[in-house]
């Protein structure tokens, strides 16, 4: 990947191709295949003026003569040179089925696009038509339409894109598919671009790899049809050169005239092959490029490095030296240097970083699993004495699941969904202890049991998918258990959790790992989930140890420089208002391979000075609790006499555009069918069911709810993207139209959005100055000329250097795709910007400094925000507003600070209890929200009833509850009048300027 | 009058006179003969090469025909003609048995033909047999035939393929019971037929092989793999190239006979451009028939003159009118005269079977030189019989059979009105030729007749025959008194005898 900042997109498109030209011509079989057919590819154009003699014409002297010097392959039985009708039959079937495979892409790739991006019937009834086609073997659907078009160069041509056609605009489809919902695609919906450009600008250059390998294969087919369809005599006929007619003519003479049988026999097979060896070519440096990387096998052993610092230690286990290394090209990279780590037994180290960090890397080395470009350099773990690092496979296979246990991410990739619960818990169980059948399934209910699952029984019957996430991570925990390992290795176990499923699974963990007397390895990037579980924390950085600490030290005072930035750019729940600011670090956590000998920190620590590059620096003693820092200052730190501070740009204030509503949405509904069955037509999901819902001019309005709230189908509904069923929506008080393809262009400029994944935020393809040009021309109707500027400008808006217009979003990290995201929203000069979870992929760091730049891009342009998070802490943060979504409707709604205090509605007050808060002496209510299998059925009544703790008995399922109007315009949806809340309801938690009922405080 | 009169010691004298070196003594020796696997062995459903070789050798024609297409005694030992031409008299050889002992009468001929023109019977001979009133045994050994209608061709017409004589009574002819040369003492169906010589055999000296075999084979490659591994003696009906390539191995004989059958090439002549005579000529100008018989069929095989009547024929043939030379220029002017200056266009349509596509692209390039493009259109030939392209076609090529008499071309294809003619052909002076062939009992005015038929259809006629297509065999060193006949089934193995 070119690095540099110069050069052009052309340029850049150049290298790219030289890039797939390089990797075809890398190996050796794609290259001589390539050769061939740039050969062929030759003779198909030049082949007139080098064949000696005609097609046809035949020299009665010279019939039946083997290969001469007048006659390199010799002549057939009518005399005719099969030298030059090899050479001339490059046209008759080269051309023919090149001719074809061009028809047959261009239009598979247009009915594939059209098919794909529209959907609907339309795409239903070509795809089942394609199905029937395909169904049919190539040549028999080909000698049928032949047998209607004729057996002419046309005909043949069209065949093949009859037959071919279907396959081509499947795999075009398919691709439409896997990129229509992506951001950039619906942005580009959003800011008007008309279909065909989205068809052919945004959508297209995606399915471009695959398609160019398809493309290829066909050829390849196209090439054996057209020889096929000569050789049955049905294609072109004689006298035309067409290998395949030649092979069927002088098949009767074989034993006369070899010679012309053999040579285009061979023609259509070292093509055929050829072709096929490029298209292999081609489908490995397009669609699989990672695979040239590893495709020099494992690595290779080294002998493993003792520790470098070696000091005794009687923890249960016991990380000395940890190097870890990756492959990259002939390279081998560090991704963890040199760590060393204790953990008790009964203790929660928790590992955290920023991604890049190393902190998974260090959890799947300790397990021996890392992957094949991966190996353990150097370094020592003891655990209860065995050295992990060095066991013997046999040993290493006892130590998992056994003594070391692992906890992943995401219990869907490991849970085998075509088996029951019950029986993947036996087997471990069975593994580790030998159990029989019926001891196992008693031992299986117990361990079940032990996660606070309440129905054993009932889940042991269930399938993976029959259970929510927070259940299926209660198994993959009691999984892990049922080797009563001393080691726990937990990687991000809750990250993909909803935050009330989170307390319960965080409350579960704690419990589990203290009665077990396990140690506990806790990898994860959330500080709040750190200050929740952790005993001992350890801060990596670039695969180093930056400081480790005993979680309430480290809390009450970090002592290095980074270990600051990361807890000063986290969003507190506790600090609301928008006069926080949050610590943004720039730059970017270095890639593998770039360290220098230096401080891995120093490029973006403000405290650096010249001592910090002048050499690696060691990870010293802090003091007697086992505090240790990398830092050259972090005496000063400790002392307060150097506080890390990152300079935090302010926009100067326009003035907001004062009072009146941007976006005021009425009883909006969008319910989706359900899963049909043979009998019923399944129970419509209600994902937006009646909002009522105002966005103030220049504010923000945060929407919060957990996963399936429907906050992005109310988002995307207001966008246009999804087409509401029912309701009302008004913009900058005109009447805005549910259909986005009715809206005019001045409402397609007012309202904008951004979406949550930065990967999908731009279009590969397309370089960002591009990118950001289009809204400009065509919303903005800004010059061409003067749109370069514009660009510019927009770059500079948002913290980006100007010359970032000539980059590809490859080039690009995922907090500078979300900012570019961002320009291009803005550059329209939008009213309304749509926040859909925008910084929830991201990094803390990034996080912060994007949350910054949204406050300052309000606080310029005076747009409003609709912001949509699952996250608290950060909708406290940024919004004015808050309302409360659940199953589709709104439960609360009101400024910040109001839904922050109480009175809560019992569902918002679950929500804040549930939040680990990133300070461990803070003192926060207990709510935990029961999980539940299966689905509500929520047509009256309270959609929350089903999990209330609070919760008033059956006028909470019969009656649907009152909107009860709250202080400061807010309101919520209660069975349980205000006052009765207000005596019920404690603050949650404490924090400066909190209020009780009543507005004292 | 008396038309052939041959004694039966005849054929023994010609076999002597051959050099036979086991003149009169017992069969002896095996010949296996690799033909193509036979489904009929009844002689009245009998088609195929393979079918009338193993029949044709298990009972006896009434007259035979011989290799240069004459008429020749078999049961028959003499006949005669009355002056009326409508009435033919047999007299049959004495002591001739059927293969179960019963003897051979009048009676038996007179069932057989019959059972062949019996119309309820709906075999292919019933028409053939149309013109004959009435059939009669005179006694034992006479048999007489009343014709309706004067037919100079009838003897030909007795020697048909299916006319062998069965046994008074038989409906179904599926015992092998004849009066031929050998007895039939193995039938494998799909393997082979095995034969014993006939001890019995009404000629003296003959068959002269003790044991006769047909093997079946597939197709003619594997048939001459097996005679160049000695597993067959002979191998017959190959095509062209495989014949070619037995050439010059050691030990293998090869034999090519022109037959009758040829490719036609034709124009309509009653529309554009055929109904131009200059177009006519100027296409035959620009055709090459020496090179396309070279090119097309190797050589092998006879090259033609434009009429149907070929060398097989004998007397009726002749190359007194001369073939004009090929002259593309001449024939560019000619069709610059009939209108077609920027030259001339037309489709060729060719059905996809036998070298016809080959001659087809001869074709093309033959006349591109004379200002003609082709646009070679080759088809399935079931499409191009079976939608009447054959007979639609402006220009065509197609295939005709090998026939024992010319006429039947001229009847059937090109006197005006007939059913088959494809090329619309209408030529008074020919029609009343073809008359005169068709009927007179005079052989020499019949000759002359199709002598000026030739000369007409060389100098007018809307039709090109190239070439006529040769019989193939291959025979093993070792054996002597074969000859090969244009209809290869009725090649005689009685004479056949081991060196």
């Amino acid at each position: 990947m070119a690095q540099t900042g110069g050069g052009n997109g052309g340029g850049r498109r150049r290298a790219r191709r030289l890039a797939v030209l390089r990797s075809l011509f890398s190996r050796p079989s794609s290259a001589v295949g390539a050769c061939v057919v740039a050969v062929f590819l030759l003779l198909l154009v030049f082949g007139p003026w080098i064949a000696p003699y005609s097609a046809t014409q035949q020299i009665l002297a010279d019939a039946r003569q083997g290969p001469t010097a007048t006659h390199f392959f010799g002549t057939d039985h009518l005399g005719r040179d099969v030298f030059s009708r090899v050479i001339l039959g490059t046209g008759s079937v080269v051309g023919l089925a090149g001719l074809g495979t061009v028809l047959a892409v261009v239009a598979g790739t247009l009915v594939g696009l059209v098919s794909g991006y529209r959907g609907g019937w339309l795409d239903e009834v070509l795809m089942r038509l394609f199905d029937s086609f395909l169904a049919i073997p190539a040549l028999l659907l080909a000698l049928l339409f032949l047998g209607a078009l004729g057996p002419t160069r046309t005909g043949v041509a069209l065949v093949i894109l009859v037959v071919y056609m279907p396959i081509v605009a499947r795999v075009v489809r398919s691709q439409v598919l896997a990129t229509k919902s992506k951001a950039f695609v619906e942005m580009a919906r959003l800011q008007g671009e008309p279909l065909g450009r989205i068809l052919l600008r945004e959508i297209l250059p995606s399915a471009l790899p695959a398609l160019s390998v398809e493309a290829a294969l066909r050829f390849s087919y196209a090439i054996f049809l057209v020889a096929s369809l000569g050789f049955l005599g049905v294609g072109v006929g004689p006298p035309s050169p067409n290998w395949g007619l030649m092979v069927s003519e002088a098949r009767n003479y074989a034993t006369l005239t070899p010679w012309a049988l053999f040579f285009p026999a061979g023609a259509i097979a070292v093509l055929v092959v050829a072709v096929n060896l490029t298209a292999d070519g081609l489908k490995q440096s397009l669609l699989e490029p990672g695979r040239d990387r590893n495709r020099r096998g494992p690595a290779t052993a080294v002998p493993l490095e003792p520790p470098a610092d070696v000091e005794a230690a009687e923890a249960l286990l016991s990380i000395r030296g940890l190097t870890v290394e990756y492959r990259q090209g002939d390279r081998w990279r560090g991704a963890v240097r040199d760590v060393s780590l204790d953990v008790e037994a009964g203790e929660v180290c928790a590992i955290v970083g920023e991604s890049g960090s190393g902190k998974s890397t260090l959890a799947l080395a300790l397990l021996r699993h890392l992957s094949p470009s991966g190996r353990i350099r150097a370094g020592e773990a003891q655990l209860a004495g065995d050295d992990v690092l060095r066991l013997s496979p046999h040993a290493l296979r006892n130590l998992r699941g056994r003594r070391v246990a692992f906890v992943p991410q995401d219990p869907q990739v490991s849970l085998n969904p075509s088996l029951r619960i019950g029986e993947q818990v036996a087997e471990q169980v069975r593994v580790h202890h030998g159990l029989g059948r019926r001891a196992a399934q008693q031992r299986v209910l117990r361990l079940l049991g032990d996660v606070d699952i309440a129905d054993p029984p009932r889940v042991t019957a269930s399938y993976p998918h029959q259970l929510s996430g927070g259940m299926q991570q209660r198994v993959m925990i009691a999984m892990a258990l049922s080797g009563d390992p001393e080691l726990l290795i937990l990687d991000e176990p809750t990250t993909g959790l909803d935050v009330t499923t989170q307390a319960v699974v965080l409350d579960l963990l704690r419990s589990v790992i203290a009665r077990r007397k396990a140690a506990a390895l806790y990898v994860t990037h959330n500080l709040g989930v750190v200050a929740q579980i952790a005993q001992r924390v350890g801060v990596l950085y670039a695969g180093e140890l930056v400081e480790e600490a005993p979680v309430e030290n480290l809390f009450a005072r970090p002592l290095h420089p980074y270990t600051y930035g990361l807890m000063a750019s986290v969003p507190r729940l506790g600090e609301l208002g928008r006069e926080v600011v949050l610590a943004a670090m720039p730059g970017r956590i270095p890639a593998l391979g770039e360290y220098a000998a230096e401080c891995v920190f120093a490029s973006r620590c403000p405290l650096a000075v010249d001592r910090c590059r002048a050499g690696r620096p060691a990870l010293v003693r802090a003091d007697e609790n086992g505090r240790r820092v990398r830092c050259v200052r972090w005496e000063e730190i400790r002392e307060q006499s150097a506080i890390p501070t990152w300079s935090v740009e302010e926009a100067a204030a326009e003035g907001a555009a004062a009072g009146g509503e941007v976006l005021v949405v009425q009883g909006l509904r969008k319910h989706f069918a359900g899963r049909r069955t043979l009998l019923s037509r399944g129970t419509p999901l209600r994902a937006v069911d009646g909002i009522d819902l105002r966005v103030e001019a220049g504010a923000t309005l945060g929407l919060v709810g957990e996963s399936g709230s429907g906050k992005s189908t109310l988002a995307r509904a207001v966008a246009g993207l999804e087409f509401a069923d029912a309701g009302e929506l008004t913009l900058l008080g005109e009447p805005l139209s549910r259909a986005l393809s009715e809206r005019s262009r001045a409402q397609l400029r007012a309202l904008q959005m951004v979406f949550q994944n930065p990967d999908e935020a731009l279009n590969p393809y397309v370089a960002v100055g591009e990118a950001l040009v289009r809204p400009l021309v065509r919303l903005r109707g800004t010059e061409r000329n003067a749109s370069r500027t514009e660009c510019r400008r927009l770059l500079e808006s948002v913290r980006l250097p100007g010359e970032y217009a000539q980059r590809r979003p490859e080039e690009l990290s995922g907090g500078e795709r979300q900012r570019v995201a961002l320009a291009r929203a803005f550059a329209a000069g939008p009213r309304l910007v749509i926040l859909d979870e925008p910084t929830s992929s991201l990094d803390v760091s990034v996080q912060a400094s994007l949350l910054n730049l949204l406050r300052a891009l309000q606080r310029r342009e005076g747009g409003a925000y609709l912001f949509i998070s699952h996250d608290l802490a950060v909708v406290g943060h940024l919004a004015d507003a808050v309302a409360v979504m659940y199953r589709g409707r709104l439960l609360e709604v009101g400024p910040t600070a109001g839904v922050f205090a109480p009175p809560y509605h019992p569902y918002t007050e679950a929500l804040l209890a549930s939040v680990p808060l990133a300070d461990p002496r803070a003192t926060q209510a207990r709510v935990r929200l029961p999980e539940l299998l299966g689905t509500e059925a929520g047509a009256v009544g309270c959609p929350f009833q089903a999990r209330c703790p609070r919760k008033l008995g059956a006028v909470c399922e019969r009656e649907d509850p009152p909107w009860r109007v709250t202080e400061g315009g807010g309101g919520l949806l209660c069975h349980i009048p205000l006052d009765e809340l207000c005596t019920l309801q404690e603050p949650v938690f404490k924090f400066s300027g909190s209020r009780t009922c009543g507005g004292e405080g | 009058m008396r038309r052939s009169m041959l004694h039966a010691g005849a054929v023994l004298v010609l076999a002597l006179t051959m050099g036979s070196v086991v003149a009169l003594g017992e069969p002896t020796g095996t010949f296996r003969v690799a033909i193509h696997p036979i489904v009929q062995v009844d002689p009245a459903f009998i088609s195929s090469d393979a079918e009338v070789a193993v029949a044709s050798h298990v009972y006896d024609y009434l007259v035979d025909v011989d290799a240069d297409n004459q008429i020749v005694p078999r049961l028959a030992r003499e006949w005669e003609v009355s002056e009326d031409g409508l009435e033919y008299s047999f007299w049959l050889h004495e002591g001739v048995t059927f293969h179960d002992g019963s003897p051979l009468t009048a009676v038996d001929v007179v069932w057989t033909f019959v059972r062949l023109r019996d119309p309820e019977r709906g075999l292919p001979t019933a028409d053939l047999y149309k013109n004959i009133q009435e059939i009669a045994a005179v006694g034992e050994l006479e048999v007489v035939f009343r014709l309706e209608e004067r037919n100079p061709f009838f003897l030909h017409d007795l020697s048909d393929n299916h006319a062998l004589v069965v046994r008074e009574g038989t409906e179904q002819a599926d015992d092998f019971n004849g009066t031929g040369p050998f007895i039939v003492d193995y039938y494998g169906v799909e393997d082979r037929v095995e034969m014993v010589a006939n001890p019995d055999y009404f000629l003296e000296g003959l068959p002269q092989l003790e044991r006769l075999e047909f093997i079946f084979f597939g197709d003619a490659a594997a048939a001459v793999s097996a005679l160049r591994g000695g597993q067959v003696d002979l191998a017959w009906r190959m095509p062209n190239v495989l014949l070619l390539g037995l050439g010059g191995v050691p030990g293998i004989e090869s034999f090519a006979v022109p037959t009758n059958g040829f490719d036609l090439v034709r124009l309509r002549s009653d529309i554009p451009p055929g109904d131009d005579p200059r177009v006519i000529e100027a296409l035959k100008l620009a055709t090459d028939r020496e090179e396309i018989f070279e090119l097309v069929q190797l050589g092998i095989g006879a090259p033609g003159r434009d009429s149907p009547i070929g060398p097989l024929y004998g007397d009726y043939y002749t190359e007194e009118s001369p073939l004009p030379e090929r002259d593309p220029q001449a024939a560019r002017e000619l069709l610059a005269e009939a209108g077609y200056a920027d030259g001339l266009t037309l489709d060729l349509y060719t059905p996809d079977t036998g070298a016809r596509p080959d001659l087809a692209v001869v074709l093309k390039e033959q006349w591109a030189a004379a200002g003609v493009e082709l646009n070679v259109v080759v088809e399935p030939e079931s499409v191009y019989y079976g939608e009447n392209r054959w007979m639609d076609a402006a220009l065509g090529i197609t295939g005709w059979g090998s026939r024992p008499y010319p006429q039947f071309y001229l009847d059937v294809m090109l006197t005006c009105g007939a059913i088959w003619n494809e090329s619309r052909f209408c030529d008074q002076e020919l029609d009343e030729l073809a008359q005169v062939a068709g009927t007179t009992l005079d052989d020499d005015e019949r000759a002359r007749a199709y002598a000026e038929i030739q000369r007409i259809l060389i100098e007018r006629g809307p039709v090109i025959v190239p070439y006529f297509f040769a019989q193939t065999a291959a025979i093993r060193d070792g054996f002597g008194g074969f000859e090969l006949k244009a209809f290869a089934g009725r090649t005689d193995f009685r004479t056949v005898y081991v060196e």
